[in-house]
C-alpha cells in the first residue's frame, strides 16, 4: 500500500515537472498590446489567465495526451481560436485579435438620423413640444417660440429668420408638405399645423441654410420624422371646448406599429365663451383622420406609410378694399407619404413617395375661387459611412405640381362689393422640379465637423439651369461651447396663390454664425445672420418685389431655478429691406426688438404652469394716400403712399398663461389643461381697414383674450 | 439612497477577499501574470479596491481614500491611454459622487458624477460595458437635474442601455440598469412596465462571461434585491420568497437581500 502511494506521488511530481509554459503576447490590429484579454483552454476556462498591461501572458500547456484549443477573448474583439497543432511545438506566440464587426449595428443606429443633423440649430422631441409654453401640443407651434422663428402672424406655419413662410419647407419623413397648417387659404388663419404630436419622433429645425439633401427651399427647413418604435400602447380620448378626438397607438409584431387618430372640431362652446374677443370669426368646423403605419418587413427592410385626410370649413368677417363681409372657405385635402428604407452592409437606401391633393372653395364678396392642387413627390437617396469618418449621401428628387383655379375675379381689383362685376378665369399651372444632389459630411476630429453639399436642377420645358451649394462647419470648443458657421446659395419655387399665379423661382444667399454655451442649468445662444433673397413676388397690395436683404441678431438664454422652475428669455433684432422698382424700402418685419419670455413651473405631481410674454414693435405697412372715385363703376380706387412701409402698427404685446395637471387613476391618466391667451386683452393691431371712400379707417386686431380648456384620457399598457 | 445601499452591500461582500470578489465567485481564481507592472498591479481587482476605499471614506467621513486611489489611477492614466483605465476612473468618480453626497457636499457630488459621465461620453468606440456604466451614472445624475429634464435623461440612459445590448445582447449590467430605471420610474410616467422582465434577465446571466479581475462584475446582486422588492410591491409573495432564497444562496452575506426577509409575508 505504501509503495502504491509512493508511486502515485512520484508520478504526480514527474508530470508537474514535465508541464511546459506557453508564453505570448496579445495585440490588436494596430499591433498595440491588448490589456486584460482572457487567455484560456477551451475545456478549462476557469484555469485561464489574463494578459497584463503589455499584453503578455503565460499559461500552462496541457499534456500531449489531452490536447486542447487555446481561446483568446476580449470585449469588442472576435474570440480567437488557436489550434493545438499550431502551438504544441512553440513556447512563445503572438496573437492578433480582430475587432468585432460592429459596423452594421452602428450604421443601424446612426444611419437613420439625417446626415445633416449636426448642423441643425435645434432638435425637438415629442416631450419638447408638450413642454413648450406656447405650443398647445402642436409641433409647429412649438417652433414659433424659438428665437429663430420670426412669425408675426400668430400662425403655425414656420417663418424663419425674417423670410416669408413660403420660402421655408416642412418635410415629413423625407417628403415636403406645402402649407402644413389648417385653413391655409387666402386669408388663412393657420393657427394649428396638420400634424399630431403623438406621431412625431423628432423634428430638426434648420433656421437658415437648409440642408441640400432637400430642395425647393431658400430660407430654412423643418424636418419631421415619425415614430420608429413604441415603448407602449396608448389609447387616448381628448375633449376640449372645440374638439373631440381619439388617438390609438399600438405595437405590432416584429417592432412594427400602427397609429390611428381622428378629430372633430366644432365651434359652439368656444365661440360662446369668447364672443367678446372673436368678433371676426363666425364659425369653423373640421374633421380629420390619420393613420401612420410602420412595418418592419425584415432586419433590413422597413416600410412606413402616413395618410391623412382633412375636411375643413370656416367663416370669418373679412376685409378687402373698403368692403367688409363674410368670407367662407372649404378645403378637402389628402396627404399620403410612403417610405421604404433598406439597410445595406454599408449604408441606407431610402425611397420616398408623397401625394398631396386638395380641393378648395373660397368666397368673398364678388370673388369666388375653386382650386384643385395636386403634387407628387418622389425621391431616392443613398447614405453611407466610411471607416475614416466620412459620410456621404446622394439622391434624386422629382416634384410635380399641378394647380388649377376656376375663379370669378373682380373686374376692377378694388371693386369687391358683392354686386360689383366680375369675370371668369380658368388657370392651369404645372411645374416639374427635378433635382439631384450630393452631401458630404466629414468628422475631421471628434469636435470638428465639416459638411458641404451641392444640388442641381435638371431643367424641363422653359426652366433655366441652376445650382445650389452650401458649406457648414460645427466646432465644439469644449463640452460647453460650440460654433456653427454655414453659408450657401439656395433656390425655391413660389407656391401659387391668389395674388401670384406662377411658380416664380427664388434665390437666396445666406451666411449664419450660431454660438451655443451650455452649462448644467443654463443655456445661452447667440446667432448672427445675413441673407439676400432674390425673386419675383407680389404682395396683397399688388406691389412687386425683386430683392430682400435681411440681417439679424438673436440672443437667448434659458435657466433652471431648482428642480421645477425654468425661465427663458430671447431677443431678436431684425433688419429687413425690400426692393421695389429699384428703390429700397424697409421691410414690414424690420424689428428693433422681438422679445419672447417664459416662466414655467413643472411639477409632475402637482401642476404644470407657464406664463409667456411676446413683445415687438408693430409691423410696418403702406398707408393709403388718397382714393380716386371711378364714376363708371361707382367705386373708390385706393392710391398707396409711394413710401412703402412708411407707417407702423402699434406695439404688439401678448401675455398668455397655460396650466395642466396629470391625475392618475389606476391605469388611466387624466390630463386637464386650460389656457388664457392674451390675458391682458391687449388690442394688437393686425390690419388697417378703411371705409368705402377711404375717408376713415379703423384697425382689426389679432386674437384678444381667449379662454380654452379640455381633458385628455389616456390609457397606456405594454 | 438606492445606490448607497447597493454599494455598501457590494463593499461588505468584497472586503473578505478583495481580489476574489472581483470575479465570479463560482469559478476559480484567474491568474494574472507574474511580471506585473504598477499599472497591472493597480488594476488587478480594481473594482474591489474602489469599493474598499469607498467604505473607508464613509467610515472616516472623508473622501481622502477615494481621492488617493483616484490619484493613482490618474497617474497610470497619464502614462498609458487605455479605455479600461478610463472606465475605472469613471466608476471611481461615480463612487466619489455618492461619498460627497453622504458627506452633505452636494456641489462636489454633482461635479463628480458629471465628471464620471463626461469620461465615458468622451471615450471613442465605446463597448457594451462602457454604455452600461454610462447609463447607470446617468440614472444617478437625475437627482441633480431639474425635474423638467429628467424624462430626457431617462430617455438617454435607455438609449445607452439599448446600444449596450445591441453590441452585446448578453450584457447583464445593461439589463440591470434598464430594470432599475423602470423600477424607480413612477407608473404615471411610464415606469413599472419592464422592471420584472429586465431584472429576471439580469439574474439569469453571469456577472462575467469569463472571470477577469480587470473588468466589471457589479450589478447582479442588486438585480436580485430589486426583483425581490418588485414582487413585494406587487404582493407576489411566493415569487418574492423564491428569489429571496435564491439570492441569499448566491450572496449569503448580502445585507441588502437579508434585510428584505422581514418584508416578505409567508
Amino acid at each position: 500500500m505504501r509503495l502504491t502511494w509512493l508511486l502515485v506521488f512520484l508520478f504526480t511530481c514527474l508530470s508537474l515537472w514535465g508541464q511546459k509554459q506557453l508564453t505570448g503576447i496579445v495585440v490588436d490590429q494596430n499591433h498595440k498590446p491588448v490589456f486584460a484579454a482572457n487567455v484560456y483552454w477551451e475545456q478549462h476556462p476557469q484555469l485561464g489567465v489574463v494578459t497584463d498591461f503589455d499584453g503578455k501572458f503565460s499559461i500552462t500547456l496541457p499534456t500531449q495526451q489531452n490536447p486542447e484549443q487555446l481561446l483568446i477573448s476580449f470585449i469588442g474583439f472576435k474570440t480567437q481560436v488557436i489550434l493545438w497543432d499550431e502551438i504544441k511545438q512553440q513556447e512563445k506566440i503572438v496573437i492578433q485579435l480582430k475587432e468585432e464587426n460592429r459596423q452594421l449595428k452602428t450604421i443601424n443606429v446612426t444611419a437613420k438620423d439625417p446626415i445633416s443633423q449636426k448642423f441643425s440649430v435645434i432638435r425637438m422631441e415629442k416631450l419638447d413640444v408638450y413642454l413648450s409654453p406656447v405650443a398647445s401640443g402642436d409641433p409647429l407651434k412649438a417652433i414659433t417660440f424659438l428665437p429663430s422663428s420670426t412669425n408675426t402672424d400668430e400662425m403655425a406655419n414656420p417663418a424663419l429668420r425674417g423670410s416669408n413662410s413660403d420660402k421655408s419647407r416642412v418635410i415629413l419623413n423625407g417628403v415636403p408638405v406645402l402649407k402644413p397648417v389648417r385653413n391655409s387659404q387666402i386669408n388663412g388663419m393657420g393657427n394649428f399645423s396638420l400634424f399630431n404630436t403623438e406621431i412625431i419622433h423628432k423634428q430638426y429645425v434648420y433656421a437658415s441654410n437648409p440642408p441640400l439633401s432637400y430642395g425647393n427651399t431658400s430660407a430654412g427647413l423643418v424636418e419631421i420624422e415619425t415614430v420608429r418604435k413604441l415603448d407602449q400602447n396608448l389609447s387616448q380620448i381628448a375633449t376640449s371646448m372645440a374638439s373631440l378626438g381619439f388617438f390609438i397607438s399600438k405595437k405590432l409584431k416584429k417592432k412594427s406599429l400602427i397609429q390611428l387618430y381622428g378629430n372633430w372640431q366644432f365651434d359652439d362652446a368656444f365661440l360662446k365663451l369668447n364672443k367678446n374677443s372673436l368678433d371676426l370669426l363666425k364659425n369653423f368646423k373640421s374633421k380629420d383622420a390619420g393613420v401612420n403605419l410602420r412595418l418592419k418587413l425584415n432586419n433590413k427592410l422597413c416600410l412606413n406609410s402616413f395618410n391623412y385626410l382633412i375636411d375643413e370649413h370656416y367663416d370669418v368677417l373679412d376685409y378687402m378694399y373698403g368692403y367688409q363681409g363674410k368670407s367662407i372657405a372649404n378645403n378637402l385635402r389628402l396627404i399620403s407619404i410612403t417610405n421604404l428604407h433598406y439597410t445595406t452592409k454599408k449604408g441606407l437606401f431610402s425611397f420616398n413617395l408623397g401625394l398631396d391633393a386638395a380641393k378648395n372653395k373660397y368666397q368673398f364678396a364678388n370673388l369666388f375661387s375653386r382650386g384643385l392642387n395636386k403634387s407628387i413627390y418622389i425621391s431616392a437617396n443613398y447614405k453611407w459611412t466610411t471607416k475614416n469618418r466620412h459620410k456621404f449621401q446622394i439622391g434624386f428628387s422629382e416634384e410635380y405640381k399641378y394647380d388649377r383655379f376656376h375663379d370669378s375675379i373682380p373686374l376692377n381689383y378694388y371693386n369687391v362689393k358683392p354686386e360689383a362685376p366680375n369675370y371668369y378665369q380658368k388657370t392651369k399651372l404645372n411645374n416639374h422640379n427635378t433635382e439631384c444632389y450630393m452631401y458630404w459630411n466629414y468628422e475631421l476630429v471628434s469636435n470638428f465637423n465639416l459638411s458641404t453639399a451641392a444640388r442641381i436642377n435638371l431643367p424641363t420645358n422653359k426652366q433655366s439651369f441652376y445650382w445650389s451649394g452650401q458649406i457648414s462647419m460645427r466646432y465644439s470648443l469644449n463640452k460647453s461651447q460650440s460654433f456653427l458657421l454655414s453659408g450657401g446659395q439656395y433656390h425655391n419655387y413660389n407656391t401659387p396663390n391668389y395674388y401670384q399665379r406662377d411658380y416664380a423661382l427664388n434665390q437666396s444667399y445666406q451666411i449664419a454664425l450660431d454660438y451655443d454655451y451650455k452649462l448644467e442649468r443654463s443655456n445661452y445662444h447667440l446667432a448672427l445672420y445675413w441673407k439676400k433673397e432674390h425673386g419675383d413676388w407680389t404682395d396683397a397690395n399688388y406691389s412687386n418685389f425683386k430683392d430682400i436683404k435681411i440681417v439679424g441678431l438673436e440672443l437667448s438664454m434659458n435657466h433652471y431655478f431648482g428642480p421645477y422652475l425654468n425661465f427663458s428669455l430671447s431677443n431678436t433684432l431684425l433688419k429687413q429691406d425690400i426692393q421695389n422698382a429699384n428703390q429700397w424700402y424697409p421691410g414690414n418685419q424690420s424689428l428693433d426688438y422681438f422679445t419672447k419670455m417664459s416662466l414655467n413651473f413643472n411639477h409632475p405631481k402637482i401642476i404644470n404652469l407657464s406664463a409667456t410674454w411676446i413683445a415687438r414693435p408693430g409691423l410696418r405697412y403702406t398707408p393709403v394716400k388718397e382714393a380716386l372715385y371711378n364714376t363708371t363703376i361707382d367705386a373708390w380706387q385706393p392710391v398707396l403712399s409711394e413710401n412703402i412701409n412708411s407707417d407702423r402698427y402699434a406695439n404688439y404685446n401678448n401675455l398668455s398663461v397655460n396650466a395642466s395637471r396629470i391625475i392618475q387613476i389606476g391605469k388611466v391618466s387624466i390630463i386637464a389643461f386650460a389656457s388664457v391667451t392674451n390675458l391682458l386683452n391687449k388690442k394688437n393691431q393686425n390690419t388697417k381697414q378703411y371705409n368705402m371712400d377711404y375717408s376713415s379707417s379703423k384697425f382689426n386686431y389679432f386674437e384678444k383674450r381667449i379662454y380654452y380648456f379640455g381633458l385628455i384620457w389616456q390609457l397606456k399598457d405594454k | 439612497m438606492k445606490h448607497l445601499i447597493f454599494i455598501l452591500c457590494i463593499t461588505c461582500l468584497n472586503l473578505s477577499n478583495p481580489c476574489k470578489a472581483l470575479i465570479n465567485t463560482n469559478s476559480q481564481l484567474t491568474t494574472v501574470q507574474k511580471s506585473e507592472t504598477d499599472s497591472t498591479n493597480l488594476l488587478n481587482g480594481i473594482q474591489g479596491k474602489v469599493d474598499q476605499a469607498f467604505l473607508l471614506a464613509l467610515k472616516t467621513k472623508q473622501a481622502a481614500p477615494l481621492l488617493h486611489l483616484d490619484q493613482k489611477l490618474n497617474k497610470i492614466g497619464g502614462k498609458n491611454s487605455n479605455p479600461i483605465i478610463t472606465y475605472w476612473q469613471s466608476y471611481l468618480s461615480y463612487y466619489l459622487s455618492i461619498c460627497h453626497l453622504q458627506l452633505k457636499d452636494k456641489k462636489n457630488a454633482e461635479e463628480s458624477i458629471n465628471k464620471a459621465i463626461e469620461l465615458i461620453e468622451n471615450m471613442e468606440n465605446k463597448n457594451a460595458e462602457d454604455y452600461a456604466l454610462l447609463a447607470y451614472e446617468q440614472s444617478f445624475s437625475c437627482q441633480f437635474k431639474p425635474g423638467i429634464i429628467i424624462p430626457f435623461v431617462s430617455k438617454k440612459l435607455k438609449r445607452n442601455c439599448e446600444t449596450a445590448l445591441q453590441i452585446d445582447s448578453l450584457n447583464m449590467r445593461a439589463y440591470f440598469v434598464l430594470g432599475s430605471n423602470d423600477f424607480y420610474t413612477p407608473e404615471m410616467f411610464g415606469g413599472g412596465k419592464s422592471a420584472e422582465k429586465m431584472l429576471l434577465k439580469a439574474i439569469d446571466m453571469p456577472e462575467q462571461k469569463i472571470a477577469n479581475p480587470f473588468l466589471p462584475s457589479w450589478g447582479k446582486m442588486n438585480a436580485y434585491e430589486l426583483l425581490i422588492r418588485w414582487y413585494i410591491r406587487k404582493e407576489k409573495w411566493n415569487l418574492a420568497h423564491k428569489y429571496y432564497q435564491e439570492g441569499l444562496k448566491k450572496y449569503p452575506t448580502s445585507f441588502l437581500i437579508q434585510e428584505l426577509a422581514s418584508k416578505i409575508k409567508e
